[in-house]
């Protein structure tokens, strides 16, 4: 058995705190000191990690993997990566410090994509709202994200920027498993972006949590589909699922049955059936099978009885 | 470009000397104060600033008993660097009433019998009153997911949402 001595204080280890005014100084300073900094956006993953760390080497999501940093790059000071820009044609450009009380602020967001406006509105609890970003979210990599499903789900990328160049990466491919992305140690995002808004749309945000809303998920499913026709045809229709794999994923069986379909139960019942099936948590297996299941029928159901825009 | 190199390492390890002058604004206040950089606000709050109304209860932002307003939005202030507080209106519980009178929620509270043990309450006081600015008349289940971000052991919430309400005045 072991025991856990819980302390009364959560100290911060020991760091260099620096304040770049642009993104070209905070890709040269993270590049400078690569390997040793930490980008500093929100805090709400960062910070929590570190007091963990620093109470114990082994604690913490990433456990001895990483080393307590040297450095940590605040971005604060970086004005344009608060940017929340709708551009008709174009799409959204979420900047990484846009929290998520500012997404679920904006009109634009309200109105073209209630999915993410959505999942935005209710993330976590109020204090974590203001203070956590969407990119944080992201680059965390927890596998019960909880806006990450949303992002995949929107076809967003990720625009990423280091002292040697950037590139943006589909968001589908940017966690590579629990708390590990392709992110270099030298880079870091600047926004998110998200294509025009497809309307009409059907769509929905479900999850199962152990005790409360704000608790960690147990199952995440998020669901977006064009609607072709009045009939409600599902174009692109997009399942994706957290929690249920060691990073966010799309349930391609499921999506592949209900594509170019009209609603129907069965269809439903079936599509959810296969969604369980490429689920592959990695505890508490037959429990999260069943509500992915249950969540995906829930969700299409929802999705495919949306009300048009 | 490059930042000024103003740390130095004893033996082996990270132990930086790395204190930043800081100027805090809190209860309508300005304070100059020599921190550590990696030292949280509700750390500087209590300890430089003798305001111990914000709580170190879980300190790790799950318990919400540290909560404090930043230019009069409810923050956990467990998990924010003092450093990166600078430059907002900072209001803690002590701010709250003026010229010793009892801001309305204060004395809802009071009145309601929400206050036990008291110890969740300056936090849960500061997210209702971020949230009432906000939504001036809610409802039963908009003030229960308002004050989401902050438990307490001891009542079981019933009376705090009523005082809620009452000072809202729905």
């Amino acid at each position: 058995m072991r025991f856990i001595i819980v302390p009364s204080r959560m100290l911060l280890p020991r760091f260099e705190y620096l304040s770049p005014k642009s993104l070209e100084e905070a890709a040269s300073l993270l590049h400078l000191h690569k390997g040793q900094a930490k980008i500093l956006a929100g805090g709400t993953d960062l910070l929590v990690e570190l007091k963990k760390k620093a109470w114990h080497p082994g604690f913490g999501a990433t456990r001895e993997k990483e080393a307590v940093p040297l450095y940590l790059i605040g971005l604060k000071g970086i004005t344009q990566l608060t940017l929340i820009e709708y551009s008709p044609g174009e799409g959204l450009i979420i900047g990484s410090l846009a929290t998520y009380a500012e997404v679920a602020d904006s009109a634009a967001v309200k109105e073209k994509y209630p999915l993410l406006w959505h999942a935005c509105r209710f993330f976590s609890r109020p204090q974590v709202r203001y203070a956590g970003t969407l990119a944080g979210n992201l680059c965390n990599a927890s596998p019960s994200a909880d806006i990450v499903p949303v992002l995949i789900a929107l076809g967003a990328k990720a625009r990423t920027v280091s002292a040697e160049g950037e590139r943006e990466v589909p968001v589908e491919e940017f966690c590579l498993g629990p708390f590990n992305t392709v992110l270099r140690t030298n880079e870091l995002v600047a926004e998110l972006r998200i294509p025009e808004a497809v309307v009409p749309c059907g769509w929905s945000y479900q999850r199962k949590t152990k005790r409360t809303v704000e608790d960690e998920a147990l199952v995440i499913v998020a669901v977006l589909m064009e609607f072709a026709d009045s009939a409600r045809t599902a174009r692109q229709p997009r399942i994706v699922l957290g929690s249920v794999a060691p990073r966010p994923m799309m349930a391609l069986n499921a999506e592949a049955m209900i594509k170019e379909k009209k609603p129907d139960e069965d269809l439903i019942r079936r599509a959810s059936e296969a969604a369980a099936g490429e689920a592959h948590p990695r505890s508490r297996g037959d429990y999260r099978r069943m509500m992915t299941r249950q969540l995906v029928a829930k969700a299409l159901s929802e999705a495919w009885a949306s009300q048009d825009p | 470009m490059l930042p000024p190199v103003s740390t130095r390492r004893f033996g082996g390890g990270a132990a930086f000397i790395m204190k930043k002058i800081l100027q805090l604004r809190v209860n309508g206040h300005d304070h100059d104060l020599l921190v550590d950089t990696h030292r949280t606000l509700v750390e500087v709050l209590r300890e430089h600033l003798g305001l111990t109304g914000a709580k170190q209860g879980c300190d790790l932002g799950d318990c919400g008993s540290c909560t404090v307003l930043l230019d009069g939005k409810p923050f956990l202030s467990c998990l924010v660097l003092a450093v990166e507080a600078q430059r907002k209106e900072i209001t803690t519980i002590e701010g709250l009433a003026q010229n010793g009178k009892l801001d309305r929620l204060q004395e809802s509270f009071v009145r309601s019998g929400a206050v036990q043990c008291g110890f969740c309450i300056p936090g849960m006081i500061l997210a209702a009153k971020a949230f009432l600015n906000r939504n001036p008349h809610p409802t039963e289940a908009e003030v229960r997911e308002a004050i989401g971000g902050n438990l307490c052991r001891c009542t079981g919430y019933v009376k705090i949402v009523e005082a809620i309400l009452e000072a809202a005045g729905t």
